[in-house]
C-alpha cells in the first residue's frame, strides 16, 4: 500500500534531497521559502518533519552545538529507504501529469 | 522589545518559545530561529531581524500542531512530568487556536474588552492617585493641620506666631511637634533675574513630614536661630534650571530679594504642603526658607501643620486642644469665649470636594465592565452548532465536563488576556486624555500614572473579566448532552442559549438606561449652571494680584494712595474701559467670612449671622458689571473723609430691611484698622448691589459685605480691569505701573477672570463629559449584543420561516414574530433599569444641580431614547428574516 505524499511533504522532502548533510529545520525552511517564494513557518516545517519521521519517511541525528546557535545543538535530517521510494513515486506521478503541458501552463 | 546585545534575539519573543515550546523541541527551534535571526541581522539590520523573529516566534509556537486526542494517544509513550502544568499548556494552545478560527470574534470580544478594561484601569488610575495613595509623607495620616474659629471666623487655617510658641510649648500630650508655614512670593536678584514662589518654614518642618532631600540636607534645629547664617533649600525644578542638576549646587549662594543664602540640600520636585485659609490645597513652592515666626497675638499669617504621637487620635488631640484654648482665652484679652483651636486630618480634608464625583465615575466604569463581560459570554454562547458539535464528540471520547468547562474557561481567560493587554494601551491613551482635560480641581492630578498598584488591579480585572465572561459558556459546556446534540436536531440546547443569551440583554439593557440617566441629569445640571445668574459679567475682564511691601506702606493712608493711583493708571490705558480692585475675586478661591448685625436682637447673637467680607476698591462694581441696584458705589469723596460706609448684597438687604429701604441704615461688621486687629465697626450703608456668586455657582452663598479699602487697608488686592487686549499686555502694564508707583513687589501674572468661571464647573463638566462618554459606550454595546440575539433568532429559523412564507404567510407577520422576541426583551430591560433607577442615581445626589436625582422628564427621555435605539437593533436584522427566499430554503432545507 503506497502512500501519497503532501504537497509541503512533498516539498520538505525535496529540500532535503538538496540540501543532503545540511538538512535542518533552518535550511529546509529557506530553502523552500527561497524556491517556492512562500512564507514558510518553522514550525509547519517541524510539524511536517515530524509526521514525515513518524511515517518512517525520514531520520535524524544530533549534531554538535555552534556558537552561532547560541550553543545549542541541531536535529540534521536525512532520507530513509522509504522516503525515497514516496518521494521517487510522487516526483514521477508529478511529472506524468505535466508532460507536454508546460506551453499550455505558461499561457494560463 | 529588542534585546540588549547586538546579536541577542528579542528576549520576549525567546522567552514566550521557551515557555510554550515542548521540552524536545525547544532546544533545535530555538537555536534554528537565533541562527537565522543573526544571519539576517547582519544582512537586514535589526529592526527586521527583529520583526522576522517575533512573527517566526509567535506562529510557530502557536502552530505546533496537537490535538487532544492524539496528545493523549501519544502521551502514552512518553509519560510526562507535570499533569497540570501540561493540561493548561494545551488548553492554551487548542484556546488560541480556536480562537485564531473566528477572527471576527476574537477581534470584536477582543476590543470589547479593551475598550472596558481601559476606562476602568484609567479611572483607578485617577482614584488611586486623588483618593486612595496616601500622601507623600512618613504615615501620612497622623498629619493635621491647625485651625482656628476666632472672633466669628470658623475654622481658619491662619494663626500667629505666639499660638505656634504656645502650641509647641503646651500640646506636648498628643502631638510630636508642629510646624509653621507662610508662602509668599520673590524675586532671584542678581544675576538672571527671575520670580519665584518660596515658603517660610520653621526648620522643623521636613523632619515633620517626613520629606527627605534629593542632595545634600534638610533644616537644621538651629537653621532657623534669628542669628543662623542665612540657608536655603531648592526645589528639584530650581536645580536643575539655574544649576544644571549639579551636585556642586551645595554650597553656593542664590539671592532672594536682595538676600544671599547658601544652599544646603535640594527638595523633590513633587513636595506639595497643605495650605489654605480655608479649604486647604497643597502647594509647591520654588525654594524653602528657614525663619523663626515672631510677630503679635493679632497677626494671623501662619499655617500650622502638626503630627500627632502615635497613639493619639484626633478626638484626644482636639480635647487637648480645647484645654489649651480656654487657657489662652483667660490669659489674653484679645480672645474671646468662641476661640477654639482644632485639629483636622489633612488628606480628608483635599480629598472631600471630589469624593462624590470620583466615585459616581467608579460606578460608571463598573458598569460599562459588567455590560462589555455580558456582551463577551453573550458573543461566546453564539458559537453555533459547531462547538457543540466538537463538544459531544470529546464528551463521547471520554472528556469530563470539568475538563471541557476548563478548556471553555482557559478560551474566555485567554481573551480576557488579549483585552487585559490591549487594555493596558487604551488606559495609557485615556490617561493622555484626563492630562488634557482634567479639571485643576482635581488634587494629585500630576501623580496620576499607570503605577504597580494599578497594574495590579488591572490584572485582576483582566482575570476577573475572563473568569464572568466565561461563566456563561462554561455552564452551557456542563449541560452538553452526547447524544443529543450529535443527532441533526439539537432544539432544546439551542432554546437554552438564546434564554440565557436573553437574560443578558436584559441586564444590559438595564445598566445602559442607569448610565443614561445619570448622563442625563448631568447635562441638565451643566445646563441649569450655565442659566444661573451670577451676578457679574466675567466677559473681558482681566484680573492681577498685585501685592506691596510691607516697608514703605505702613500705614493705611500709603496703602490707599498706591491702589488709587494704580486703579487711576490702569483706567487711562488704551483699551480700558473700566478699572476697580477686590480683596477676593469672585470665584477664584478663597473665603472670608465674618458676624454682623443691624438691629439690638441680631446684634445680642453676634456671631449667629454671617456673611462674606470683600474690601473693594471703588470702580469694582463697574468694571464686573454687578449691578447697583439701590444707591451708588465708593466715591473719592468718601475716601477722603475715610467715611464709614459699606455696600452690602440684595439678599442682606432683604434680610435686614425687608420693608425700608436699606440706603441709609446703618450695619455693624468687622473692620482691620492696621495691625491685623479685627474692630466692630458701625457703618452707613450707601449702596446695595446684586447678590453674586461669591464661592460656588451652584450655591446661593451668604449675604454679602463689601467694605470700602480704607476699613482695612489690605496690602494684597486683586485688580481688575475690563479690557479688550489680552492679560500679558495688561500684566507687562502693571509690572511698569507697579515699580512706578513704588509697590516694593512684582505683581502676579494676570489672568482672564472668564478662566476661574471656567474653572468652577470644569468639574461637573468632566463627569458629565465622562458619563456621557460611559454612557454611549454602553448603549454601543447592548445594541450590538441584542442585535447578535436577533440576527441568531433570525438565522436559525430559516427555514420555518421559509416555510411559513411559502404557506403563505405575510412578511409583517414573519417580522412581527421576530421582532417581539427582541421588543420584549427591550421592554424588561428598560423596566428594570428604571426599577434600578432611583437607588442608585443616589449616589450623584451630591453633584446635581437644579434638578431632582428622580426627575420624571429625564428618565422618560432617556428610556426614549435607549428603547429606539434597542428597536432599530432589533428591525435590522429582523427585516432579513422577511427576505426569506422560500424556494431555497425549502430546496436546501
Amino acid at each position: 500500500m503506497t502512500e501519497t505524499l503532501g504537497d509541503f511533504e512533498h516539498l520538505v522532502l525535496l529540500a532535503l534531497v538538496r540540501l543532503e548533510d545540511d538538512a535542518y529545520g533552518m535550511t529546509v525552511r529557506r530553502e523552500i521559502e527561497s524556491r517556492t517564494g512562500r512564507a514558510i513557518s518553522l514550525g509547519a516545517v517541524y510539524t511536517t518533519l515530524d509526521r514525515l519521521a513518524r511515517k518512517g519517511f525520514i531520520g535524524h541525528r544530533i549534531g554538535q552545538p555552534t556558537a552561532a546557535r547560541g550553543g545549542r545543538r541541531k536535529k540534521l535530517y536525512r532520507l530513509e529507504p522509504a522516503g525515497a521510494r514516496v518521494l521517487r513515486e510522487a516526483s514521477l506521478a508529478y511529472e506524468r501529469m505535466t508532460a507536454g503541458l508546460k506551453k499550455r501552463l505558461e499561457t494560463l | 522589545m529588542t534585546g540588549h546585545a547586538p546579536d541577542q534575539p528579542p528576549a520576549l519573543a525567546a522567552w514566550l518559545l521557551r515557555v510554550l515550546l515542548s521540552p524536545d523541541d525547544r532546544e533545535f527551534v530555538i537555536g534554528d530561529l537565533v541562527e537565522e535571526f543573526r544571519e539576517r541581522a547582519r544582512e537586514d539590520g535589526r529592526l527586521r531581524a527583529g520583526a522576522w523573529f517575533w512573527r517566526q516566534s509567535l506562529g510557530t509556537a502557536l502552530r505546533r500542531r496537537t490535538t487532544p486526542a492524539v496528545d493523549a494517544i501519544s502521551s502514552y509513550q512518553r509519560p510526562r512530568r507535570s499533569h497540570v502544568m501540561d493540561r493548561l499548556r494545551l488548553d492554551f494552545r487548542h484556546a488560541i487556536r480556536q480562537l485564531r478560527l473566528r477572527p471576527g470574534l476574537t477581534a470584536t470580544v477582543t476590543v470589547t474588552l479593551a475598550l472596558a478594561i481601559g476606562a476602568s484601569t484609567a479611572i483607578y488610575s485617577v482614584l488611586h492617585a486623588v483618593l486612595l495613595r496616601p500622601l507623600p509623607y512618613a504615615t501620612p495620616d497622623r498629619l493635621v493641620m491647625i485651625k482656628a474659629d476666632v472672633e466669628g471666623f470658623t475654622s481658619v487655617g491662619l494663626l500667629s506666631a505666639p499660638e505656634l510658641v504656645d502650641l509647641r510649648e503646651r500640646a506636648t500630650g498628643s502631638f510630636e511637634g508642629f510646624a509653621g508655614i507662610w508662602g509668599t512670593s520673590g524675586a532671584i536678584t542678581g544675576d538672571d533675574p527671575e520670580h519665584i514662589t518660596f515658603a517660610w518654614v520653621t526648620a522643623n518642618t521636613f523632619p515633620l513630614l517626613g520629606v527627605h532631600p534629593l542632595l545634600g540636607r534638610t533644616f537644621r534645629e538651629s537653621d532657623d536661630l534669628p542669628n543662623a547664617d542665612r540657608v536655603i533649600l531648592i526645589g528639584e525644578e530650581l536645580w536643575r534650571r539655574r544649576f544644571n542638576a549639579e551636585a556642586t549646587a551645595i554650597g553656593r549662594t542664590i539671592e532672594i530679594d536682595d538676600r544671599s543664602h547658601t544652599i544646603v540640600g535640594v527638595v523633590p520636585a513633587n513636595l506639595r504642603v497643605p495650605r489654605g485659609a480655608f479649604a486647604l490645597e497643597l502647594r509647591h513652592y520654588d525654594a524653602w526658607v528657614p525663619q523663626t515666626f515672631w510677630d503679635n497675638r493679632e497677626q494671623r499669617w501662619l499655617g500650622i501643620l502638626a503630627r500627632l504621637r502615635p497613639g493619639a487620635t484626633p478626638e484626644t488631640a482636639g480635647a487637648e486642644l480645647a484645654g489649651i484654648s480656654s487657657d489662652l482665652a483667660r490669659e489674653h484679652a484679645t480672645y474671646d469665649q468662641t476661640f477654639r483651636l482644632t485639629a483636622v486630618p489633612v488628606h480628608g480634608d483635599l480629598v472631600s470636594g471630589v469624593r462624590p464625583a470620583l466615585m459616581a465615575l467608579s460606578g460608571a466604569v463598573a458598569f460599562v465592565l459588567l455590560i462589555a463581560c455580558t456582551n463577551v459570554a453573550g458573543l461566546l454562547l453564539a458559537r453555533g452548532r459547531g462547538r457543540e458539535t466538537e463538544l459531544a464528540v470529546r464528551r463521547a471520547l471520554g472528556a469530563s465536563r470539568g475538563r471541557l468547562a476548563t478548556q471553555l474557561l482557559t478560551e474566555s481567560v485567554v481573551l480576557a488576556l488579549a483585552g487585559g493587554v490591549a487594555g493596558l494601551l487604551v488606559a495609557h491613551w485615556c490617561l493622555g486624555l484626563v492630562d488634557l482635560l482634567g479639571p485643576a480641581t482635581l488634587p494629585r492630578l500630576d501623580e496620576v500614572a499607570l503605577d504597580p498598584m494599578v497594574l495590579l488591579a488591572a490584572g485582576g480585572l483582566t482575570l476577573a473579566t475572563g473568569l464572568v465572561a466565561g461563566l456563561a459558556p462554561m455552564l452551557q459546556a456542563a449541560r452538553v448532552q452526547p447524544g443529543a446534540s450529535l443527532k441533526q436536531d439539537a432544539r432544546t440546547s439551542t432554546a437554552g442559549r438564546a434564554r440565557l443569551r436573553g437574560a443578558l440583554v436584559v441586564v444590559q439593557l438595564a445598566l445602559s438606561l442607569l448610565l443614561l440617566v445619570g448622563a442625563g441629569l448631568m447635562l441638565r445640571s451643566i445646563t441649569a449652571l450655565r442659566q444661573v445668574d451670577p451676578g457679574f459679567d466675567a466677559r473681558g475682564v482681566v484680573a492681577a494680584r498685585v501685592p506691596i511691601a510691607f516697608q514703605g506702606h505702613e500705614t493705611g493712608e500709603s496703602r490707599w494712595r498706591f491702589y488709587r493711583d494704580l486703579a487711576d493708571r490702569l483706567r487711562v490705558l488704551p483699551g480700558v474701559e473700566a478699572a476697580g480692585g477686590i480683596s477676593i475675586l469672585p470665584l477664584a478661591g478663597g473665603l472670608l467670612t465674618g458676624p454682623y448685625s443691624y438691629s439690638v436682637e441680631t446684634e445680642a447673637q453676634w456671631g449667629q449671622l454671617t456673611a462674606d467680607y470683600r474690601s473693594v476698591l471703588p470702580g469694582y462694581f463697574e468694571t464686573v458689571r454687578t449691578p447697583v441696584v439701590a444707591g451708588r458705589d465708593f466715591s473719592a469723596a468718601d475716601a477722603a473723609l475715610q467715611a464709614r460706609v459699606v455696600v452690602i448684597d440684595e439678599t442682606l438687604a432683604r434680610q435686614a430691611w425687608p420693608d425700608n429701604n436699606a440706603i441709609g441704615q446703618r450695619l455693624r461688621f468687622l473692620m482691620n484698622p492696621g495691625g491685623n486687629r479685627l474692630e466692630p465697626i458701625s457703618a452707613e450703608v450707601i449702596g446695595v448691589v446684586r447678590h453674586v456668586r461669591l464661592g460656588d455657582l451652584t450655591a446661593d452663598g451668604l449675604p454679602q459685605i463689601y467694605r470700602p479699602f480704607w476699613l482695612d487697608n489690605p496690602i494684597n488686592m486683586i485688580m481688575v480691569a475690563r479690557t479688550a487686549s489680552d492679560p500679558a499686555t495688561v500684566t507687562g502694564a502693571l509690572r511698569t505701573l507697579t515699580t512706578e508707583l513704588g509697590a516694593g513687589r512684582p505683581p502676579h501674572t494676570a489672568r482672564l477672570f472668564d478662566e476661574y468661571v471656567d474653572e468652577a464647573t470644569a468639574e461637573l463638566r468632566f463627569v458629565t463629559i465622562l458619563l456621557g462618554a460611559f454612557a454611549g459606550i454602553a448603549v454601543a454595546l447592548t445594541a450590538v449584543g441584542l442585535y447578535g440575539i436577533v440576527a441568531f433568532m433570525v438565522s436559525s429559523r430559516t427555514r420555518e420561516f421559509g416555510v411559513r412564507l411559502a404557506l403563505g404567510a405575510q412578511p409583517g407577520t414573519i417580522l412581527g414574530l421576530v421582532l417581539t422576541r427582541g421588543l420584549v426583551l427591550t421592554g424588561l430591560g428598560v423596566a428594570a433599569g428604571l426599577a434600578a433607577a432611583p437607588l442608585v442615581t443616589r449616589a450623584l445626589e451630591s453633584l446635581v444641580f437644579g434638578v431632582e436625582t428622580t426627575d420624571v422628564w429625564t428618565l422618560a427621555i432617556v428610556s426614549l431614547v435607549l428603547g429606539v435605539v434597542a428597536t432599530i437593533a432589533c428591525v435590522l436584522p429582523a427585516r432579513r428574516a422577511t427576505r426569506v427566499d422560500p424556494v431555497r430554503v425549502l430546496r436546501t432545507g
